[in-house]
């Protein structure tokens, strides 16, 4: 039997292993074989009765194959390979079967970043508005107030009968604000912000858009005397409060 | 001319090699015939199960480095785990050996009956 | 130059520990493939930003399929319906209930539903008054835009309730909703879950005394 013969017959044993298994026990024994062969060669003898001593001194390929694909368990590649299979399906989700509100992760880590983005006063028109950079802590989520402005615009007010109205305001007081979570792909809570104007009327808005980041604006009628607004969250326990003064108009 | 003795306890030789320094394949052929005195002469092909085996199971652990030639050569070197092993292997090897020298000792037949 | 050959076992423990970790990052980014009810829980009070809650009480519901488990810190009172599904535990039904101002009672309800034919209606609570002996839950019902409305009344007393770090808790279960079949749209039959309004939680004394009210 040649050497090539032999490597043959041992690798058709190895019926357990990944091709680069296979390729590094080839180099390994092919490298064995070479340095016996060498270490003849440097006594003296010729290439191919160095090959053949070689290879009798080798032994039996199949024994040593068998031998050898028994060193290697199956266990272990099952566990390689159902850890790629789940490994696999998170990248397909994340790429394609994610919601198309879920597929808003990277917009949501961009705004988080840059404040300013999309601000979204829901007023028309907006006689005056100032920016503001304003954040506190709700829980384990940051509240950024951005902008307030004034200007006209539906306001949804609760009526006698017990239901809710939206009804044209000329003159309201409206801030903008997001929220995220203190980790950059976590899910950020339930807030709602209160304005409340100086006769102690309350709009409430509840933040939406994303699991990972939410805006809106909440809005409250105010008087023509008005100075300020005062923004209030509150939730479970915790509740942040602050004066806002409100920006100064044009004259006419 | 005294038989070539086969090789029982192979496991407990290529771990004793590996105390020594760190070997490859062939290194631990040659090595074992030489502090033989060319006893140990496995069937060369059938030291890789041996070798791959020890290393599944922890007590040799393998690297590659490259070797004069150019090639790389795939390294074993002994763990502590291997090292641990070894020593228990080397102090039930010599309970066994010294009970059967005991034996053979005691066995002796007088001179002349 | 050596460089370290790994083992089949080494290389498999590796790729594992790394796909844990992916993988619990993963359901912390998206919410889902939930592994454990407790994890739903989780989500649910990450959802309300209630913060951490110790469970109360927890039943299986087998008429909904859901688990149903209260929890509360001393802040907040939630409830959820859990259930499992191919990819992972899920909370579809969830209410919570803020308790941080002082109150004799604090309460909701929450309408869990199996996705296709029963609703039950849960109310649940926290009683600070000493005072309070029975809680009554009462809703109005129809089948659908037509059907009569019928008005659901259910009792609990303070003996079935649930006492925990020295606050006392109720859980009540209204019977099962089933929903009337009738032609909608040409087609021959539709299912119609129902609707729910009017929900009370009233707090009475041992003699029957209005102590407090909640409309949710």
């Amino acid at each position: 039997m040649n050497r090539t013969e032999y490597m043959e017959t041992l690798l058709a044993q190895l019926r357990r292993v990944t091709p680069s298994e296979r390729e590094a026990i080839r180099q390994e024994i092919d490298g064995h074989i070479e340095d016996h062969i060498c270490s003849l060669l440097e006594l003296g003898y010729d290439q191919q009765l160095a090959e053949e001593r070689t290879m009798a001194r080798m032994g039996d390929p199949v024994e040593a194959g068998r031998e050898l694909n028994q060193q290697y368990p199956v266990v272990w590649r099952v566990l390689m390979w159902l850890s790629s299979l789940v490994l696999a399906c998170m990248a397909l989700f994340i790429l394609f079967g994610a919601p198309d509100e879920d597929r808003s992760l990277m917009e949501a880590l961009d705004n988080r970043a840059e404040a300013g983005q999309h601000i979204f006063l829901n007023q028309n028109p907006i006689s005056t508005r100032e920016p503001l950079d304003i954040s506190f802590t709700v829980g384990d989520d940051t509240v950024r107030l951005q902008a307030i402005s004034i200007g006209s615009g539906h306001f949804r007010e609760l009526q006698e009968n017990g239901s809710y109205d939206s009804i044209y305001r000329e003159r309201m007081a409206s801030v903008y604000a997001d929220a995220y979570d203190r980790f950059p792909c976590g899910p950020v809570g339930r807030i709602e912000l209160i304005l409340e104007n100086e006769r102690g009327k309350q709009g409430t808005e509840l933040l939406t858009r994303s699991r990972w980041w939410k805006d809106g604006s909440v809005q409250v009628p105010i008087g023509p005397e008005d100075t300020y607004v005062t923004l209030i969250c509150k939730r479970f326990g915790e509740e942040f409060r602050c004066q806002l003064p409100l920006p100064k108009e044009d004259a006419p | 001319m005294a038989k070539k003795q086969s090789i029982e306890h192979t496991h407990l030789l290529v771990l004793s090699l590996l105390a020594s320094e760190d070997m490859y394949g062939y290194q631990m052929i040659v090595e074992l015939a030489r502090r033989s005195d060319h006893t140990f002469e496995m069937k060369e092909g059938t030291l890789y199960p041996v070798l791959h085996g020890l290393e599944k199971d922890g007590l040799v652990e393998a690297y590659q480095q490259e070797a004069p030639t150019g090639r790389m050569r795939k390294y074993y070197h002994l763990t502590r785990k291997g090292g641990a092993v070894l020593k228990d292997e080397k102090e039930a090897w010599e309970r066994y050996a010294g009970a059967v020298n005991a034996v053979l000792n005691c066995g002796i037949l007088p001179v002349g009956g | 130059m050596k460089r370290r050959i790994w083992t089949r076992k080494r290389k498999a423990l590796s790729l594992t520990a790394v796909t844990l970790v992916l993988f619990f990052l993963f359901q912390y980014t998206y919410g889902i493939c939930l592994m454990h009810p407790v994890q739903a829980r989780w989500e649910a009070e990450q959802f309300y930003g209630c913060g951490s809650t110790e469970r109360i009480c927890h039943v299986w519901d087998g008429a909904v399929g859901q688990h149903v488990t209260l929890s509360s810190n001393e802040h907040a009172l939630l409830l959820i319906g859990t259930y499992s599904t191919l990819s992972g535990w899920s909370c579809r039904d969830r209410d919570a209930v803020d308790c941080s101002e002082a109150a004799p009672l604090y309460g909701g309800t929450l309408r869990l539903s199996d996705g296709a034919v029963e609703d039950v209606v849960y109310a649940y609570g926290q009683v600070n008054d000493a005072a309070i002996d029975k809680i009554q839950l009462s809703f109005c019902f129809a089948a659908n835009e037509t059907a009569p409305t019928e008005t659901h009344i259910y009792l609990t007393d303070a003996e079935d309730w649930h006492e925990h770090n020295g606050q006392r808790y109720f859980l009540l279960r209204s019977d099962a909703l089933m929903p009337a079949y009738a032609p909608l749209n040409g087609r021959p039959y539709q299912i119609n879950q129902g609707m729910v309004w009017d929900c009370t939680l009233t707090a009475l004394n041992q003699y029957g005394t209005v102590l407090a009210e909640i409309k949710t």
